[in-house]
């Protein structure tokens, strides 16, 4: 194969054809009310973490739901389950349960994952 | 929105389409048809952005061969010049090429093809410049040429032979 | 003597005014250029947000019908203004002298051909809402299980380029509603919404977006649809953009329906201009006064009732259809009419 010094850039665009839903499958089995989200933004809003490192609950059930499970765990890294979010959610949503189920879940894949390297 | 005196209107237009069907070709409307095919000079001229050029038309060709053209006709002959040269590059660095057993979907302007329809022989219209070898369609097609005369010029010398691709046919 | 009144039109608004205006005790003329009553309620299967049978609600609307006149298949050839009435030759050859008109003429749907980039008209898949409610009614839907399935908001409404940069306010809760009731027929499959704003403004409308999230597991992606092409096996690749996470999406479907928009009705314009009614910017008939007095129009005797005004929710409809009646009761039986 000759080098030409340019290769073929990947994509930015999202596939949902490809996406595997498996896991947030998982995630709604333990933690129903993550599908009455509606992206508001009143959790990241009212977030304690979020003034000093980026921290997102609603941008990171956006990027589980599209398969971009290495950065949502990251942006709940910072998580000190303060428990603010839980109280201004308006649609009544265990935001604290639900971040531990995300880690709980999406850490196991990628736990997984190692033990298979 | 709709321009009353657009050949076709702005979504499907039919100006191309016109011409292949006058010509008694078949279309292939495939979902990527009116994706840039990554010319444009700045992208192609600087190495730098040859590469987001390149996926432009990576793009298209990974659109359109599961319908399996036989052809591709463009406006202007930037775009062949591209869908052309680029089928090469993805050969020669992926090993994936588009047409049947190893060898491109071959690119014309429609100049080209109405010489074509015309009786022109192909090597006046300048077909051997192609990177895809265009023999196959020609056969298809039915157009006699004579393949020994392909790298002669008008008066009977030779122009030189390029050297065979690795995996382009 | 018994006011005679000229109801235009035989949907939800005409068939409640004239209903009502029968009770009231006047002599009430209703025509319908169609064959049956109901309008766009006819052509419908279950109204949001409780999923009530359109035709109980259309036939509870008949059942009160008893003593007006009806006229099917009927239109107006011509409308005069005389000194105190209106003078009506119909299509039947039948001439109405009326001491008060109303114009329930309604709605037309966008024609969403003309949104030429999601191929209706051109692609088998792509069907509006009208067609997904009328397979719904008949019990015509694929028998091909779809694997997915996608619903465009906004089609002809909050769009300049189409002509109409209104909202056409009912199709959200629509688009929900058909959501639910295709993941019925289909549970296995992935059902998108792609919209730009969730009008969601009624009652019960929030508990269905609610049900639809939680129960159905609709997913809504706040985005346009830019275009549809067909692929190689038949399917719908569609794309759009995820504005929530700001990178463009693509989405094989095999359904994809069309949220198309509520547009003046063409025949209620006709009308319109033999009476030179105004129309605002929007195409909708111009009132007295859009707070106060929407369902009396400029000239005095000329009433409106429903969608001719404007994008309505059937409720609303009915509610203006009843005002309407008592607008012209008051109009008839006052001294100061003139």
């Amino acid at each position: 194969m000759i080098d030409f010094g340019f290769t073929i850039s990947p994509s930015s665009r999202i596939n949902l054809d490809c996406i595997d839903r498996k896991s947030f499958a998982a995630l709604a089995k333990l933690e129903p009310d993550v599908l009455k989200c509606m992206a508001c933004g009143s959790c990241t809003a009212s977030c304690t973490a979020g003034t000093f490192v980026p921290t997102s609950l609603r941008q990171a059930i956006l990027m589980l739901r599209r398969g971009q499970q290495a950065q949502a765990l990251r942006l709940l890294e910072g998580c000190m389950l303060c428990g603010k979010c839980t109280m201004v959610c308006p649609r009544g949503i265990n935001t604290r349960n639900l971040i531990l189920s995300v880690q709980k879940v999406y850490s196991q894949d990628d736990a997984q994952k190692e033990g298979k390297r | 929105m709709f321009p009353s005196k657009g050949v076709g209107g702005a979504e499907y237009p039919y100006v191309l389409v016109g011409m292949i069907e006058a010509w008694g070709g078949e279309i292939v409307d495939y979902p990527e048809r009116r994706h840039c095919c990554g010319f444009g000079f700045r992208q192609y001229f600087i190495k730098g952005n040859r590469g987001y050029s390149l996926s432009n038309t990576h793009k298209k060709f990974e659109s359109m061969e599961p319908f399996r053209p036989d052809m591709i006709i463009t406006n202007c002959p930037g775009c062949p010049y591209f869908l052309d040269r680029w089928q090469y590059v993805i050969a020669e660095t992926q090993g994936r090429t588009y047409g049947q057993d190893g060898h491109g979907i071959p690119v014309f302007t429609y100049e080209e093809v109405a010489g074509l329809v015309m009786g022109y022989d192909p090597w006046d219209l300048g077909l051997q410049t192609h990177q895809v070898s265009v023999e196959p369609l020609l056969d298809k097609i039915g157009i006699p040429y004579d393949p020994a005369k392909k790298y002669l010029a008008k008066n009977g010398k030779n122009i030189g032979e390029p050297k065979k691709p690795h995996c382009l046919k | 003597m018994k006011k005679n009144i000229l109801v235009i039109g035989g949907g939800p608004a005409g068939l409640e005014a004239a209903s009502n205006l029968r009770r009231l005790g006047h002599n009430v003329i209703l025509i319908e250029k169609e064959k049956q009553l109901g309008g766009h309620l006819a052509k419908w299967d279950r109204l949001f947000p409780d999923g009530v049978s359109a035709k109980q609600t259309l036939d509870a609307l008949k059942s009160k019908m008893v003593g007006v006149n009806c006229f099917m298949e009927t239109q107006i050839q011509s409308l005069n203004v005389l000194d105190r009435s209106y003078n009506a030759i119909l299509s039947n050859g039948i001439t109405v002298l009326a001491d008060a008109v109303l114009l329930a003429s309604g709605f037309d749907l966008f024609k969403a051909r003309k949104k030429e980039e999601y191929g209706y008209g051109i692609y088998e898949g792509v069907i509006t809402n009208a067609d997904l409610e009328e397979a719904f009614r008949l019990g015509r839907l694929p028998e091909k299980k779809p694997q997915a399935i996608g619903f465009v908001h906004c089609v002809g409404s909050r769009d300049e380029k189409a002509g109409n940069p209104a909202c056409s306010k009912v199709c959200c809760a629509t688009a929900v509603k058909q959501a639910c009731e295709i993941k019925e027929v289909y549970p296995d499959a992935d059902v998108y919404c792609f919209y730009m704003d969730l009008r969601m403004f009624g009652r019960h409308y929030e508990d269905l977006y609610l049900k639809a999230q939680k129960q159905y597991d609709i997913r809504f992606i706040r985005g346009r649809v830019s275009e549809v092409a067909e692929t190689a096996d038949g399917r719908l690749q569609v794309k759009a953009e995820d504005t929530l996470s700001s990178r463009p999406l693509r989405v094989t479907l095999d359904l994809l329906v069309l949220m198309a928009g509520m547009r003046p009705s063409e025949d209620g314009r006709k009308i319109g201009k033999e009476l030179n009614l105004t129309t605002e910017e929007d195409g909708f008939f111009s009132s007295a006064d859009n707070l106060l007095d929407i369902q009396k129009s400029k000239l005095p005797g000329v009433f409106y009732a429903g969608a001719c005004t404007g994008p309505k929710t059937l409720p609303d409809t009915l509610h203006e259809a009843r005002s309407a009646a008592l607008e012209i009761d008051r109009y008839l039986t006052s001294d100061q009419r003139q």
